[in-house]
């Protein structure tokens, strides 16, 4: 939860990142990818934690919830970008069912893409997070793959994240989602700053997609978003893409719009409940 | 679980210099609820629409008269303030060289501002004359960062270092602000940047994440970085935000990057508003 202007804010943050990659000897590189606030809460506490859990999985998992902590984040949605995170990031889910919701990945063009999509329907992840550079594919030259993927997930009533502002276009994707009326889609970041218009163009063409806000700086945009009658509050999603980004520098956006508070808490949080049909709980624990 | 409280800039002691501010709306009740008490006004690219305002002109970039009259209604508008504006021109490259003299010596400029958008060759002998003016009339040169990576398949390329880079390594006397901090995908390892380059100063808006600047700050030193909140476009109370997030910063040096910084360095240029 948060607090500003001694108003709380219940907190559901839809782009968070986590990794067993996390371990003193990788301190360095890990800088180039995490808060050094983040890196200093792990750090210090190393020994404490390591004190109280079983082995290293268990242990990056103990961080993850304390980070959440550390930044007030009452549920997060927790995304893969490499595929050796994926198995980890859907074990952190079940570890937290209250407090964590599991994507997983699924590179459109891999040779058993059938193989790997099955493998998150059993693990029933509630949607896939897509990175065109990671996962090396573009609208353009990949329709097929990514259009045969998307409707795998579409059947499957997963959600699906991509990625949006650089290494594509978003208006090459929006004649791959307008076919599937059902399939709901996160633009995370919103395109970044350079392709916020092609963002909001998406939203406002797609009744099922909806902007996450990380990384976008341009709060006029949002501002003229929200105010379309083809998009408005319901269709906006607080994301911070922890723990590279700041998740109280971008909460403040959402909390400087000029909306109600009762669509601040939207925003932060109830559009992202009735999307993915959980619930934030109280005094979340560990399990 | 705790509850995080996130501190409200408004209320807080600060004294801020912004330096990335637009021309066509210069909002008082902005600047006053964020404590600014001077800014630098830039030409802008984007065409300004929200819902508190109505439409705004576009683009002064290739508008330069419109740039003008801004300025000029703007020194007019705030005669007697007790504040500062202190102008960056943009340079007019279909003009000539002499244009670009003739616009410094109508306007006053403490300094110019580049943007890719503007599609001006990188090419030193191209840019040597403009830069002649720029040294001889002791010009601060804001850039917008960053030169947008191609979104091709497999073409990604962050080129920042062989942008603005090249541009602070060709002219080492004068001083280079990295606007916006490198931006979304170039801004990794900007620190390098500006170790490398004495003359390069990184201002804050649009900042993807704090942890670049405290990067610079740990290798470098808070001493060169300065604020900017890019209003109209972004939200000061965001921008000021985050550097208050700054984690290997003092409470002195986000006082410096808030406001000292800036003021040290352009205390010397000339404000179209004098207080």
């Amino acid at each position: 939860m948060i607090e500003f202007r001694d108003i709380q804010y219940d907190v559901f943050d839809v782009h968070t990142h986590w990794s067993n990659l996390v371990c003193k000897i990788l301190k360095g590189p890990l800088e180039m990818a995490a808060l050094p606030q983040v890196l200093d809460l792990v750090f210090s506490n190393w020994a404490a934690v390591q004190g109280r859990t079983r082995n290293r999985r268990e242990r990056n998992m103990e961080f993850f919830r304390m980070v959440l902590d550390q930044f007030g984040i009452d549920r997060a949605i927790l995304l893969p970008v490499f595929g050796f995170d994926v198995e980890f990031n859907i074990e952190i889910g079940r570890h937290f069912p209250g407090r964590v919701t599991s994507f997983g990945m699924v590179p459109p063009r891999a040779r058993d893409v059938e193989h790997r999509f099955e493998r998150m329907r059993e693990a029933g992840v509630k949607g896939l997070k897509l990175h065109a550079n990671y996962h090396k594919f573009s609208p353009r030259l990949h329709a097929a793959e990514l259009s045969r993927l998307l409707g795998w997930c579409s059947d499957e009533s997963m959600v699906v994240l991509f990625h949006s502002g650089s290494h594509y276009e978003i208006r090459d994707l929006v004649p791959l989602l307008k076919p599937l009326d059902d399939l709901r889609v996160i633009i995370g970041h919103s395109g970044l700053g350079n392709q916020v218009d092609q963002a909001v163009a998406a939203a406002k063409t797609l009744p099922n997609a909806y902007l996450e806000v990380s990384s976008q700086p341009y709060s006029y945009m949002f501002e003229r978003a929200l105010k379309d009658p083809d998009i408005g509050v319901e269709r906006f999603l607080f994301g911070s893409d922890l723990p590279g980004i700041h998740p109280l520098v971008e909460a403040m956006k959402v909390l400087q719009f000029p909306i109600s508070e009762a669509d601040k808490r939207l925003i932060l949080a109830g559009n992202a409940v009735r999307l993915l049909g959980i619930h934030i709980e109280e005094n979340n624990q560990s399990t | 679980m705790t509850t995080v409280t996130i501190p409200d800039p408004a209320a807080l002691d600060l004294e801020v210099h912004d330096f990335h501010r637009h021309v066509e709306i210069v909002d008082v009740g902005d600047m006053n609820a964020y404590h600014v008490t001077s800014a630098c006004i830039l030409p802008s690219w984007r065409e300004y629409r929200s819902s508190s305002f109505d439409a705004y002109p576009s683009n002064d970039f290739t508008n330069i008269f419109w740039y003008k009259a801004g300025v000029q209604a703007l020194r007019k508008k705030f005669a007697g303030w007790n504040g500062g504006f202190f102008v960056f021109i943009p340079i007019d490259f279909q003009g000539g060289v002499g244009k670009f003299k003739r616009d410094v010596d109508e306007l006053n400029p403490a300094g110019v501002k580049l943007h890719p958008l503007q599609c001006f060759p990188l090419d030193k002998d191209f840019l040597d004359p403009y830069f002649q003016t720029i040294e001889e009339s002791g010009l601060l040169v804001h850039v917008h960062t960053d030169w947008p990576s191609s979104t091709e398949f497999g073409k990604f390329k962050p080129v920042l270092g062989a942008t603005f880079g090249k541009l602070a390594r060709w002219y080492p006397d004068v001083i280079f602000v990295m606007g916006h901090a490198g931006n979304n995908d170039s801004y990794l390892n900007i620190w390098k940047i500006v170790k490398q380059c004495p003359n390069c100063v990184v201002e804050t808006s649009m900042a993807p994440t704090p942890a670049e600047l405290d990067r610079i700050i740990a290798r470098v030193g808070a001493d060169r970085i300065v604020f900017g909140s890019n209003f109209p476009y972004c939200n000061s109370a965001v921008e000021i935000t985050r550097v208050l997030a700054l984690h290997r910063a003092s409470a002195e040096d986000k006082q410096r990057i808030l406001g000292e910084n800036a003021r040290e360095m352009l205390k010397d240029r000339p404000r179209v508003v004098a207080p």
